[in-house]
């Protein structure tokens, strides 16, 4: 991903923080986008990140992603830092309307991947630590299933039913109520 | 969330992502996530039955549903079956939500399952009743009185606690009438929310009877929100706010007022001038038409909170 870039090198070198994927691609990411990740701000915090994070579970190609998303998100977090919002209530969210909606577009965009991607992009949040993705991604398989019968998401996600028909007969008798 | 792995840190425990799009054509990907990501994945469906219909999918489905942290049931049929649901899993971690709507407005329901909620909920308890409204000679027929009562059991470790008994006034009188619901130790509740207050009504103080006991109860809320509903016909009305001679000390207040036109001066100061210890207020105005607004918005709020438990 870009480096630093523009002039004062030296004030953003400061804040910047290199992300090594699997197959060694090093990615230089400023300190705000990097921390969305949980896990890498513990290590910032320990300081831990001289010479680069290595990311043995991540290659680069979902790495590339998961800065996109990290990169955009983190520029929303900043920009709601201004506004305290001790009231959650559904009034308060119309303020920053707009911005979430382009979020949302955002969002959307960013989760036109294939199936073997979205669960690359999942695993990587999760063991990153980032919530935002992990949710977004999850909430995309989830509803990927609803509404769906067990034989159809068996279907869909190649799932193999090893339970004996009268261990499945049983599973459906106790949960009876969530067929209905 | 955490790795499931635990520990370790950034060594590579799991295969290396591997790289997508490659076929691996019948490979169960889906199955071969950690179990906290699954139940997160679960978490996101609509309602707790959807996740339990997974449990036949296969024996590595068949326990995660009961690991949720957070059930909501949509339009539960019965109260006894939320109990079985409830008491069933002892493994569970506690419940940071339990959400319920409900068409069954018979305190029995609400009754069958309550106490079982208290044991495990330490989070937050939301309850819609959706009965629609009746009309006021149907009402009659309803026997309302002879329906049996509810006891708040006592939430010892619950953060807060939101009955929404019905849209409509009458439900409130329906269902809930303050003599059927007794309030356990709920105290200082972090914040409730009331149901629609009338401004103004033909039938005079009777209305808002509910609303005004349920706040007896309480001598500290540390957030209320109050909606406030003006009728468009105010002709022969009685004006009601005087009903209200005093609130709990409340640290945030929301007011949601449907003013239909009228002037909202007089009304929405009323419960102001009550709030000494007011830190912040929110105040939200809908005029003529706002009402289906406000349930649309009730329910985004409601979703919202539910996608992101606290």
């Amino acid at each position: 991903m870009a480096s630093a870039g523009s002039g004062d090198e030296k004030a953003a070198a400061a804040a910047m923080i290199t992300l090594i994927s699997s197959d060694n691609e090093k990615f230089e990411v400023t300190e705000a986008t990097a921390t969305l990740s949980q896990t890498i701000r513990h290590m910032i915090e320990d300081g831990c990140t001289d010479g680069g994070v290595p990311l043995p579970n991540v290659t680069s190609k979902i790495l590339a992603r998961v800065i996109e998303y990290c990169k955009k998100h983190a520029t929303a977090a900043a920009g709601e830092e201004g506004s305290s919002s001790s009231f959650s209530d559904a009034a308060f969210l119309e303020v920053d309307r707009a911005f979430l909606e382009e979020l949302e577009e955002f969002d959307d965009a960013f989760l036109e991947v294939d199936r073997a991607t979205l669960f690359d992009l999942i695993l990587a949040a999760n063991y990153l630590d980032i919530k935002g993705l992990l949710n977004l991604t999850c909430q995309k398989v989830a509803d990927s299933v609803k509404g769906k019968t067990p034989e159809q998401i068996r279907e869909m996600y190649n799932i193999v039913n090893d339970l004996t028909p009268e261990e499945e007969a049983e599973i459906r008798r106790e949960t009876q109520w969530a067929f209905e | 969330m955490a790795q499931s792995g635990g520990g370790g840190g950034i060594a590579a425990k799991r295969e290396k992502i591997s790289s997508s799009g490659a076929g691996a054509a019948a490979e169960d990907r889906l199955s071969a996530l950690p179990d906290d990501v699954l139940v997160l994945i679960l978490l996101h469906l609509d309602t707790t039955a959807g996740a339990a219909r997974t449990s036949v999918l296969s024996r590595r489905w068949r326990h995660l549903w009961a690991r949720l942290p957070v059930l909501r049931f949509h339009l539960a049929p019965d109260g006894h079956r939320i109990r079985e649901v409830l008491g069933a899993h002892d493994l569970r971690p506690p419940l940071r939500w339990i959400s319920v709507t409900s068409e069954d407005s018979a305190p029995d329901s609400l009754g069958a399952w309550l106490p079982e909620a208290a044991r495990c909920l330490s989070g937050y308890l939301v309850y819609t009743n959706m009965v629609p409204r009746v009309d006021e000679e149907e009402e009659e027929e309803d026997q309302v009185g002879e329906r049996g009562a509810v006891q708040l059991p006592c939430f010892e470790n619950a953060s807060g606690i939101n009955l929404n008994l019905g849209w409509c006034h009458s439900e409130w009188r329906d269902s809930y009438d303050p003599s059927s619901v007794q309030l356990g130790n709920l105290v200082q509740p972090q914040r409730l929310k009331t149901d629609l207050f009338l401004v103004h009504c033909e039938h005079g103080s009777g209305e808002n009877r509910c609303i005004l006991k349920l706040l007896q109860q309480f001598r500290f809320i540390h957030i209320l929100n109050i909606t406030l509903a003006h009728l468009q016909d105010i002709n022969d009305s009685q004006y009601l706010m005087g009903d209200v001679a005093m609130l709990p000390q409340i640290r945030f207040l929301h007011l949601t007022v449907f003013n239909q036109g009228h002037s909202l001066g007089a009304s929405s100061f009323h419960p102001l001038k009550m709030c000494t210890g007011l830190r912040e207020l929110s105040f939200v105005l809908h005029g003529l038409g706002g009402l289906r607004s406000c349930v649309k918005r009730y329910q985004a709020f409601l979703d919202q909170k539910q996608a992101i438990p606290a």
